[in-house]
């Protein structure tokens, strides 16, 4: 994923920003296995699908003053929140990545997503990658994350499924 | 009563092997695939620059082994022993093991042939026609699978401590490299309390994830430190560099001729290396991809010296007489966004080439990019829920786990991300006309718009 991506992705997210880190490793991920051209390399973590790609963008673009990080104290955790500087807005308006549009109404959707769902859906389909059958990366997912199936599991793998379709057409 | 197994080495003075209990590493050691390291430069073309690195992979491999054993016998004493002994095996194969798919010229020439080393170890390990699967089975039928899934970064079937003391931030492989290649290229960057690390570490809350004492931050700011100057000094040193630059692009070249039907002059061991568009484990036999050796590139690189194509046999010869290229700083790119666009840099350096009879402008206007990643010492994640011994350094305060960089927050100055670099080499011939047009366009670049 290079800098005029992530910076398109983020102005997706409008003022209020992108918020969490997690957040961000999934919907890269989902818009990934939609057929999204980002290119970054995932492997199974605590939470599901994570990306040093995806961390290391964001993190030299917040160096570069490119992209506004804002940390708060949430629950004892520490939230993070990306968003675009004025000055990087100003440059995207010049300049657009044209393959990441028709991804723009799918990752506007995800950026709005429950996180639980995301990370729940993201780690199903990283199964499904592995091994395609639904069935089985639902059982494994479910193992990893230590949950029973039930209705909202199945949400997660309904948009897991959602995505893999969006890559077929 | 059986004597050690004793070898001599510079950084650690002796390394020891225990017949009775860790025998059958000598039967690995003695494997050809193993040896075949012995002809493999640590530090690929650094010699170019630094003369006395010129040390092997063979000699890395067995200092990781050595301090694998150190580490382990740290945490069987202080923790669940049976948890540890479980594991002692696999572990020492794996440090034995883990460089032995590296190519010729280790990391630098995985580009030219288009590999990918992890790849290839786990692909030697698994062959069932390999000497060092035969060792390996012989201790235990599951072993060389444990082995090759503790090489496999994307591989999860095995705890985080295993797989974070072979590979993570701070890990056996990177202390035994930071410290000879100290010693051996001379740089002397490398000094850090090596061996508090290793026999401080402990389990986290009696888990599977490892961290350290509050007492061992030093020595850990020491090591992130060393990493830095190594980095700085001797990893991206620009000569060196531009040799591994020069060599992608001599072999780019040699490919393109290839692929387009010209006779290259191949020697017997890459002609067959070259039958296959994908060298990868499926595609091609081991015993193929391990005859691929130092000497074998260098024959083929003196073959080219003679070749019909001029630029070809030009960069050849620069190879061989080490009469690199010269770095220019290119100017600023005109949108940070597009940090890989130099504008009209590339096309008036092209020029430039052409006027000065390089012909093949493409093979002397050679672009070195970094990752950021790839120039920083030490990164750790920032959220807290996602750290591991793997991708995060943690030291124990108030019974909870902190990242080193929470903890020593002067860190900062040398673990805050870089940005990707981008360096430009070219013929020394033109070097002060290309540091002119860069000034240039950086000057007008600055220039408000009239």
């Amino acid at each position: 994923m290079n800098r005029l991506q992530l910076a398109t992705l983020l102005s997706w997210a409008g003022d209020a920003g992108l918020q969490g880190r997690k957040r961000l490793q999934k919907v890269v991920f989902f818009l990934q296995e939609a057929g999204c051209p980002l290119d970054c390399k995932y492997t199974l973590h605590h939470f599901g699908p994570y990306s040093r790609d995806v961390a290391d963008r964001c993190d030299e673009m917040v160096a570069a003053r490119l992209i506004d990080e804002t940390v708060e104290p949430q629950n004892g955790v520490t939230q993070y929140a990306y968003s675009l500087k004025p000055a990087t807005q100003a440059l995207l308006a010049n300049k657009q990545d044209r393959n990441l549009e028709p991804f723009e109404e799918l990752g506007k959707r995800l950026i709005d997503e429950k996180l639980w769902l995301l990370e729940l859906g993201s780690t199903i389909l990283l199964f499904y990658s592995q091994c395609p059958d639904w069935e089985k990366a639902l059982n494994k997912a479910c193992a990893f994350k230590k949950v029973d199936p039930n209705d909202w599991i199945r949400k997660a793998l309904a948009l897991a499924q959602q995505v893999k379709a969006q890559a077929g057409n | 009563m059986v004597s050690d197994k004793v070898f001599r080495d510079p950084l650690y003075n002796y390394i020891a092997f225990d017949r009775k209990r860790d025998g059958w590493l000598i039967d690995l050691l003695d494997c050809p695939e193993v040896q075949r390291l012995r002809r493999i430069h640590q530090l690929g073309v650094s010699n170019f620059t630094y003369p006395g690195a010129d040390h092997t992979r063979l000699a890395h491999s067995l200092g990781v082994t050595h301090l694998m054993k150190l580490v382990l016998d740290h945490l069987e004493r202080v923790s669940e022993a049976e948890k540890i002994k479980n594991a002692r095996q696999a572990l020492l194969a794996t440090a034995l093991l883990h460089d032995i798919g590296h190519g010729p010229f280790s990391h630098l020439f995985e580009p030219c042939l288009n590999i990918n080393h992890e790849q290839w170890s786990i692909a030697v390990i698994r062959d069932e026609n390999s000497s060092v699967n035969r060792v390996l089975r012989d201790q235990g039928k599951h072993l060389p699978i444990h082995v090759a899934e503790l090489i496999d970064s994307d591989d999860k079937t095995h705890p985080a401590w295993q797989r974070a003391l072979m590979s993570s931030q701070l890990d056996v492989d990177r202390i035994d490299y930071l410290r000879r290649d100290s010693l051996f290229t001379g740089a002397g960057y490398g000094h850090f309390d090596w061996h508090r690390l290793l026999t401080t570490i402990e389990f986290l809350n009696g888990e599977t994830d490892l961290v350290w004492p509050a007492k061992s931050a030093l020595a850990i700011e020491e090591y992130i430190f060393a990493r830095y100057y190594m980095y700085q000094n001797v990893y991206l040193h620009k000569t060196t560099r531009g040799f591994e630059v020069l060599l992608q692009a001599m072999w780019k070249r040699a490919d393109a001729l290839r692929l387009d039907g010209t006779d290259i002059n191949a020697n017997p061991v890459l002609a067959r290396f070259w039958k296959t568009d994908k060298p990868n484990p499926e595609n091609l036999a081991v015993a193929d991809y391990l005859s691929v050796e130092e000497f074998t590139v260098l024959e083929q690189i003196q073959r080219w010296t003679g070749h019909a194509d001029k630029s070809l046999a030009d960069c050849a010869r620069r190879f061989l007489d080490r009469r690199g290229l010269a770095m220019v700083v290119p100017p600023p790119p005109p949108n940070p966004l597009e940090a890989h666009d130099f504008g009209e840099w590339e096309p008036a350096l092209h020029r430039l080439l052409k006027v000065n009879g390089f012909e093949e402008s493409s093979m002397y206007c050679l672009a070195d990019r970094v990752k950021g990643k790839y120039r920083q010492p030490y990164r750790e994640e920032k959220d807290t829920e996602s750290q591991s011994a793997v991708n995060t350094i943690r030291v124990m305060v108030d019974d909870k786990p902190m990242a080193i960089g929470q903890y020593l927050p002067r860190l900062g100055a040398v673990i805050s991300p870089p940005q990707d670099h981008v360096l430009y080499y070219v013929p020394k011939e033109i070097r002060n006309e290309a540091i002119k047009l860069s000034r240039q366009l950086r000057e007008s670049a600055n220039k408000p718009p009239t």
